[in-house]
């Protein structure tokens, strides 16, 4: 009865006041943490991974992490980005081991998984969504080619487009999870961006540039 | 950040309150802003924003791996046995430190054979370099003192050659008679020639066994008339004069640049001219330099007959 009352308890507080509690020994703080942040950290782990069986290892091995460090962490900062950070380490630990182990490149598997067949969609689909949304492409098959195209992006890009998008991050949270200044997670936000428009541009031959909204860092205006 | 940047911030839902607004007001005022801003979105709008399925009680699994390794932790710490993270210091855990030890034991295993060379050599160099030193001193002597150097005579001390030329201005004050590191040395500031022979014998010898250091000088021969006669430029230039200590056993090169338990090193030997060598024999042609003749440390036998005792021997 005690517990049930100090678990309802726990359900009211933030993740921040969690966090301080398990410093303190309360034992029931960090599983209420896990259970908080099992889908979204999960979901990121899965898109940063690419891999559902290495993702549920790191899912693990993060809150193993976090449980272990949880002595540094320091009252007042932000939980979240806190707890992706140790994620994202893990993440980058787990791929390089996995890289090893394997023997091959995870490029390579990047590089079959975004195939340039489906490179020219995303010019096309701007601007046939403006002509005839939803008539001549299928809307699965277009979420598949960018969901690929993202997997194809340099990590640095794609580990800011998946905290930004995917995790709905504010740049200020990119800049902590990833220990980046703030102008460079901005940079590399437009970049991925229109590394994306230009990874699927080359088969549109012809047609109009992409969106000045989508070129890539660096391009001057 | 250019309105491009702030676009993408915008629809990505990076940017604050504040900034937001700025954004869609510049888009307000700039169709072509606009325009650009509803293509991302309908970029956007085509990549799914679902959320994975995590796998089947994945966080009741985490949190019971959580509750393991805790009691192991605490069982380690019961039972005086020490997990991985008990072992940890900082971020760096156990296998780290053994790894690093491992390293520095090899490096240090590896770097040992050259430290010691070098430490060796520069041993023998800082000796070559005393003994030149005092080289000139006995020639500076030599020279005012017709072609004879010190001599402490029949019944003195063969390191009182070395106040002679402290007292004659030749070697400075603070001159010690050391090789190397071997600091057994010590000048007594105050002194001099006739203190020393005012001194008790006793007294006399340990000052004079101080003064000679780590190197023997030559004691001087005697022609059967019961005299020592001291060294003198009539020997020769290749005669010795001054070299490091015999070794303590008695057998073999000196103690002062032995390697490490083998008698294999050598001595560095003053000339009567001025050179000095570093010889891998203890011996002057056929004359052993440590020992006269009569295989005695004293005088030679004969003025061909070269002898070098260390500060506290006489003739």
């Amino acid at each position: 009865m005690a517990a049930e009352e100090a678990s309802a308890g726990r359900s009211s507080f933030s993740d921040e006041e969690l966090l301080l509690a398990c410093q303190r020994g309360d034992s029931g703080a960090l599983p209420e943490i896990i259970k908080r942040h099992e889908n979204g950290i999960y979901t990121y782990l899965r898109r940063y991974t690419r891999d559902p069986v290495l993702a549920e290892d790191v899912f693990q091995d993060t809150f193993l992490k976090v449980h272990e460090k949880i002595g540094q962490y320091q009252a007042g900062r932000p939980a979240r980005p806190w707890l992706y950070t140790i994620a994202t380490h893990q993440a980058v630990d787990a791929l390089r081991r996995a890289k090893r182990r394997q023997g091959a490149s995870l490029d390579q598997s990047r590089d079959r998984s975004g195939e340039g067949g489906d490179g020219a969609r995303m010019g096309d689909l701007i601007e046939s969504r403006e002509e005839s949304p939803g008539d001549r492409l299928d809307r699965q098959e277009q979420a598949d080619s960018l969901n690929r195209a993202i997997d194809a992006l340099p990590d640095l890009y794609r580990e800011v487009l998946i905290l930004a998008y995917f995790q709905e991050m504010k740049y200020q949270e990119i800049a902590d999870v990833l220990g980046l200044p703030l102008g460079t997670v901005k940079s590399r936000m437009h970049a991925a961006v229109g590394k994306l428009s230009e990874m699927l541009r080359p088969a549109q031959a012809g047609s109009e540039p992409a969106s000045p909204a989508l070129q890539p860092a660096g391009v001057k205006r | 950040m250019s309105h491009n940047c702030d676009i993408v911030g915008l629809m990505m839902g990076c940017l604050d309150d504040k900034e937001a607004a700025q954004v869609r007001k510049n888009m307000g005022s700039d169709p072509e802003l606009a325009r650009h801003a509803t293509q991302l979105q309908c970029l956007m709008d085509l990549i799914p924003r679902e959320s994975f399925t995590p796998p089947p009680q994945l966080a009741q699994r985490t949190i019971a791996r959580l509750e393991q390794a805790r009691l192991r932790n605490e069982a380690a710490i019961t039972t005086g046995r020490s997990g991985w993270p008990a072992w940890s210091v900082g971020s760096w855990r156990m296998a780290d430190l053994l790894a690093g030890t491992a390293i520095m034991g090899i490096a240090v295993l590896v770097a040992f054979p050259s430290i010691n060379k070098a430490w060796t050599n520069y041993r023998e160099v800082a000796c070559r370099h005393t003994l030149g030193t005092v080289g000139q001193a006995l020639n500076q002597y030599a020279d005012q003192h017709d072609d004879q150097f010190p001599h402490a005579g029949t019944h003195g001390y063969a390191g009182a050659y070395f106040v002679s030329l402290r007292e004659n201005g030749f070697l400075p004050d603070d001159f010690r008679t050391r090789c190397g590191t071997h600091d057994t040395t010590g000048y007594p500031a105050s002194s001099t020639m006739v203190q020393l022979r005012a001194a008790k014998p006793d007294e006399f010898r340990h000052q004079a066994r101080r003064l000679g250091g780590c190197y023997s000088y030559a004691l001087g021969h005697e022609n059967g008339d019961g005299v020592v006669h001291g060294p003198t430029r009539s020997l020769g230039d290749q005669a010795p004069i001054l070299a490091d200590n015999p070794p303590a056993s008695g057998i073999g090169n000196s103690d002062n640049h032995r390697v490490r338990g083998r008698n294999n090193g050598g001595q560095n030997v003053l000339r009567v001219g001025g050179d000095v060598q570093f010889m891998t024999e203890r011996n002057h042609g056929t004359d052993d330099i440590y020992l006269n003749r009569n295989n005695r440390v004293g005088a030679g036998i004969g003025s061909s007959d070269t002898v070098l005792g260390p500060g506290d021997t006489q003739p």
